[in-house]
């Protein structure tokens, strides 16, 4: 089969609308990871008993499994145990037809938990030791020293890796179709399932996941500008 | 079906699924040597500013990193084969491997060759035209220079890219490759127990990653002693 360019663009209008879940299966686990990550990062960085003894073993550990595992792993254990539930309830048919959307969200939420939680820890220790001590010399709590000169200057160095975790979200958000999710890239196959048009489908996709990308690159350049404005650096 | 999961089937399982980490290997060797191998020649067309490469570089980065590598993975796929086509080579008799290496050193190219790029712009300006003012040729000046200093700074982000490489390795099973993961689906399919499977290539995973950081660090202080 030759290639035709002009099915890139039929690709592109069906995958288009898939953006939503893309979006979706991104910017809750961006959020997710964020509001979980840092105060893992900040237990860890205060040497808080147990809770940065459990995560200083399980953050490295959890950071070597591939995300595909975690999508595989998660869409068992939240599908299976419902499985053996259905024939009592008769839920059966309505299994199958369930949103898996909500197990790709909870799979990339863990992902970006773990990941954005390495990045709050390395922009934490991007402050300079003596930034601590000088609030603790002049009596703030640990809160009020976090919030008022840790964090504003730990921020600075953490957006624009924040911004590179988000990029690497939105792209590891195509795995969830292994498990069934319609989404870009589930998108763009259903529209080659019709005229078998493949490789135009996967370029149609490439395409919009590009764009996603490229915009929030932008995004990134402008709040690192603005930071480094503030900040006179 | 029996238990959600069981314990004993993890041991029972795990010579198949390790009979396959060849495949891994493979996989994240070819990609990363030669993913370095042509990220040095993208970076170099950047660095000195070929004028039709340079553009084309700069656009096959962007749209390299900007792109799923599954997406990247297909479009070899069923692109590769349409591209030699024209050439007149035939691989439509290829097996599935041989995409996924090809894709997976395109992929890594592009990111080896900003790592390259940013080590080697990162060595003072003053280093190149010493070497000029003593006589050196341009390629002397890169390859006793530069590059050395360059294969410093460079080092961490190197290790970091090696380990997602061999991460994203994970995802050669879409395309039907019968690697770790491809086997333990292959086992659940027979057996109806696939976490057990999947336990068993996170564990490996977990252990080749661990693996992989620990020895980089320990390379990097032995390179850089501060």
């Amino acid at each position: 089969m030759t290639f035709d360019a002009a099915y890139i663009l039929v690709s592109l209008k069906v995958a288009i609308r898939f953006l939503h879940v893309t979006l979706l299966l991104s910017v809750i686990p961006l959020a997710v990871g964020i509001a979980v990550g840092t105060p893992i990062a900040v237990c860890r960085k205060f040497r808080v008993r147990a809770v940065s003894q459990a995560a200083n073993i399980l953050i490295p550990v959890l950071k070597g499994i591939p995300l595909v595992l975690y999508v595989l792993i998660l869409n068992f254990l939240i599908l299976k145990p419902l499985d053996r539930l259905a024939p009592y309830y008769a839920w059966a048919d309505r299994l199958r037809v369930m949103d898996k959307i909500y197990i790709g969200i909870a799979a990339m939420s863990a992902w970006a938990a773990v990941t954005i939680s390495e990045t709050m820890r390395s922009a934490l220790n991007s402050v300079p030791a003596g930034q601590y001590e000088a609030c603790f010399s002049v009596g703030l709590t640990r809160t009020q020293a976090l919030r008022r000169i840790i964090m504003p200057q730990a921020l600075k160095f953490a957006v624009p890796v924040l911004c590179n975790n988000f990029i690497g979200l939105i792209k590891g958000s195509s795995i969830v179709y292994v498990i069934g999710i319609l989404d870009i890239l589930g998108g763009a196959m259903t529209s080659a399932q019709i005229n078998y048009r493949f490789l135009e489908a996967y370029i149609a996709a490439a395409l919009i996941y590009w764009m996603l990308c490229l915009t929030v690159e932008r995004v990134s350049w402008r709040l690192e500008k603005r930071f480094k404005l503030k900040t006179g650096g | 079906m029996g238990k959600l999961f069981d314990a004993a089937l993890v041991f029972d399982y795990m010579p198949a699924i390790l009979s396959r980490i060849h495949i891994t290997f493979l996989i994240v060797a070819v990609a990363v040597a030669g993913g370095t191998f042509l990220g040095l020649l993208l970076a170099l067309a950047r660095l000195r500013r070929v004028p039709v490469l340079n553009a084309a570089a700069v656009f096959y980065i962007s749209f390299v990193r900007g792109t799923p590598v599954i997406i990247q993975m297909f479009i070899v796929y069923y692109g590769f084969p349409l591209l030699l086509g024209l050439a007149g080579i035939d691989i439509n008799r290829w097996g599935r491997l041989n995409f996924v290496l090809v894709s997976y050193v395109l992929n890594n190219a592009a990111f080896m060759a900003e790592i390259i790029r940013s080590a080697v712009a990162s060595v003072p300006a003053g280093q190149t035209e010493a070497a000029w003012s003593v006589g050196l040729s341009g390629f002397q000046t890169l390859r006793r220079i530069v590059l050395p200093q360059a294969f410093l700074t460079a080092f961490p982000a190197f290790g970091a890219r090696v380990v997602n490489a061999m991460q994203d390795t994970s995802l050669a099973f879409t395309l039907g490759v019968l690697d770790m993961l491809g086997q333990a689906q292959a086992i659940g399919i027979r057996t109806y127990h696939v976490l057990e499977g999947y336990v068993v290539v996170a564990l490996v995973f977990i252990a080749a990653s661990l693996l992989l950081e620990k020895s980089f660090s320990w390379m990097g202080k032995k390179l850089l002693p501060n």
